[in-house]
C-alpha cells in the first residue's frame, strides 16, 4: 500500500472530516484533501488524481451513495477504491452501497482499528486482483 | 320548554301573588321561571361542547397534529435523550482521558528533575570524573520511561480525538430535531390560521413511502433496537460477507 496516495475525505461535519484525517495520518497517510458533500467532491475526483475516496452517506446536497454510483459511472473513475464511514445502518442501505460497488463499509461510531483494518483489506484485495 | 305565552303567565302570577302578599307561591313562581331559564341554558352548553369538540378534532385531524404528539414528539425526545447520552458519554472520555494524563505530565517534570539530580550529584561525587557505565544505565532506563510516558500521551490523545466523533453523530441528530420543530411550528401555524373555519387543509403530514424499487431517506443514527438496523460494524461485516465480500 502506497503511503503517500492522494486521498479525498467527503464528510459534512467539520470535526468527523478532521478525525478521519488525523487518523489517516496516524496511519501515515499525509496526502489528503477534504470536500463537504458530493457535489463539491466530484469535480474535484474528476480533476484531480486521487487514488482512494472515503465518504459519509448522508450529506445535504450530493448524498454519498449517489457519488459512489457517479464514481462508478465515471469512465476515469470507476476503478478508485470507496471507503463509506456513515451512521446509515439499515441493512437495505448497506446492500445497496455494496450493489453500488462499494469497496468498504464502515458504521460510526468506529474505531482508529476498524478503519485501519478496512483500508488494509480494501488495498489487499485490489493488489491480489492486479496479480 | 315555556311558550312565550307561558312565561308571561308565570310573570303575572309572579307579580298578582307578590301584591297580595302570597310569599310561598311568589317563590314557586321563581323557581318555575329560574328552573326554566336554566333548562335553555344548559341545553346551549351542550350544544357549544359539542361544536367545539368537533372542531377540535377536525383541526387535530386535518393538520396532522395527531401524528405530530403520537409518533413525532415521543420521536424527538428520543433523540434528544441519545444526544444528551452521546454529549455525557464523549465529555466523560474527554475528562477520563485528561485524569489520566495529567498525572504523566507531572511525572514526565519529576523524571527530568531527577534525572538531573542525579547529574549534579554524578559530578560533585566524582569531583569531574564521570563514571560513564552507570550514566549509560541510568540515561537507558530514563530513555525507557520517557518512551513508555510518550505512548500513553499518544493513547490518550488518541482517545480524546476519537470521543470528538459525538458532534457529527449528535449533528445528525440535532438537524433532524429542527426539522420535525420546523414542521410542528408550520402545522401550528396552520391550526391558528384555519382556526375559526374551513377544516378542509390538505394533509401533508402523511410520511410518503419511497417508489418501490427506492432506497427510504437516510437517518443518521438510528435508536432503540430495530430489526432493519445492524447492531454494529459486526453485522456489518457478517451482512457484507454474506453478499460476496
Amino acid at each position: 500500500m502506497d503511503k503517500s496516495m492522494r486521498i479525498l475525505i467527503v464528510d459534512d461535519f467539520s470535526t468527523m472530516r478532521r478525525i478521519i484525517k488525523n487518523l489517516l495520518r496516524e496511519l501515515g497517510f499525509n496526502n489528503t484533501d477534504e470536500a463537504d458533500d458530493g457535489t463539491t467532491a466530484l469535480p474535484m475526483l474528476k480533476s484531480g488524481k486521487y487514488d482512494f475516496l472515503v465518504t459519509d452517506w448522508n450529506m445535504p446536497g450530493m448524498q454519498g451513495i449517489d457519488l459512489l454510483k457517479s464514481v462508478r459511472a465515471d469512465e476515469k473513475l470507476k476503478g478508485l477504491p470507496v471507503l463509506m464511514v456513515t451512521a446509515e445502518s439499515r441493512r437495505d442501505q448497506i446492500v445497496a452501497a455494496a450493489e453500488a460497488g462499494v469497496n468498504g463499509y464502515i458504521v460510526k461510531p468506529f474505531t482508529a482499528e476498524t478503519l485501519a483494518q478496512k483500508i488494509e483489506k480494501i488495498f489487499e484485495r485490489i493488489n491480489a486482483s492486479k496479480t | 320548554m315555556f311558550s312565550e305565552e307561558e312565561t308571561l303567565h308565570t310573570a303575572e302570577q309572579l307579580v298578582a301573588a307578590i301584591k297580595a302578599g302570597d310569599e310561598s307561591v311568589a317563590t314557586t313562581r321563581i323557581m318555575e321561571l329560574v328552573r326554566e331559564f336554566e333548562n335553555g341554558l344548559y341545553q346551549e352548553i351542550g350544544k357549544l361542547t359539542r361544536v367545539v369538540h368537533e372542531a377540535m378534532k377536525n383541526l387535530c385531524e386535518d393538520s396532522g397534529l395527531t401524528q405530530i404528539t403520537t409518533s413525532h414528539i415521543p420521536d424527538a425526545r428520543e433523540r434528544l435523550d441519545y444526544v444528551l447520552e452521546k454529549t455525557a458519554d464523549a465529555t466523560h472520555r474527554t475528562l477520563e482521558s485528561v485524569e489520566k494524563l495529567m498525572p504523566v505530565s507531572d511525572d514526565l517534570v519529576t523524571s527530568a528533575r531527577d534525572l538531573q539530580g542525579y547529574w549534579g550529584q554524578a559530578v560533585k561525587d566524582a569531583g569531574g570524573e564521570v563514571n560513564f557505565q552507570e550514566l549509560s544505565k541510568v540515561l537507558d532506563a530514563h530513555v525507557a520511561h520517557l518512551e513508555g510516558q510518550a505512548g500513553s500521551i499518544r493513547n490518550g490523545l488518541s482517545e480524546v480525538m476519537m470521543a470528538q466523533s459525538y458532534q457529527d453523530l449528535t449533528g445528525q441528530v440535532i438537524r433532524r430535531t429542527m426539522e420535525l420543530v420546523a414542521d410542528v411550528e408550520d402545522k401550528l401555524l396552520e391550526l391558528v390560521v384555519t382556526a375559526p373555519g374551513s377544516p378542509n387543509t390538505a394533509d401533508e403530514s402523511a410520511v410518503q413511502a419511497p417508489p418501490q424499487g427506492e432506497l427510504a431517506a437516510p437517518e443518521g443514527p438510528t435508536m432503540g433496537k430495530r430489526e432493519d438496523v445492524v447492531s454494529g460494524q459486526d453485522e456489518v461485516d457478517d451482512l457484507l460477507s454474506s453478499l460476496g465480500f
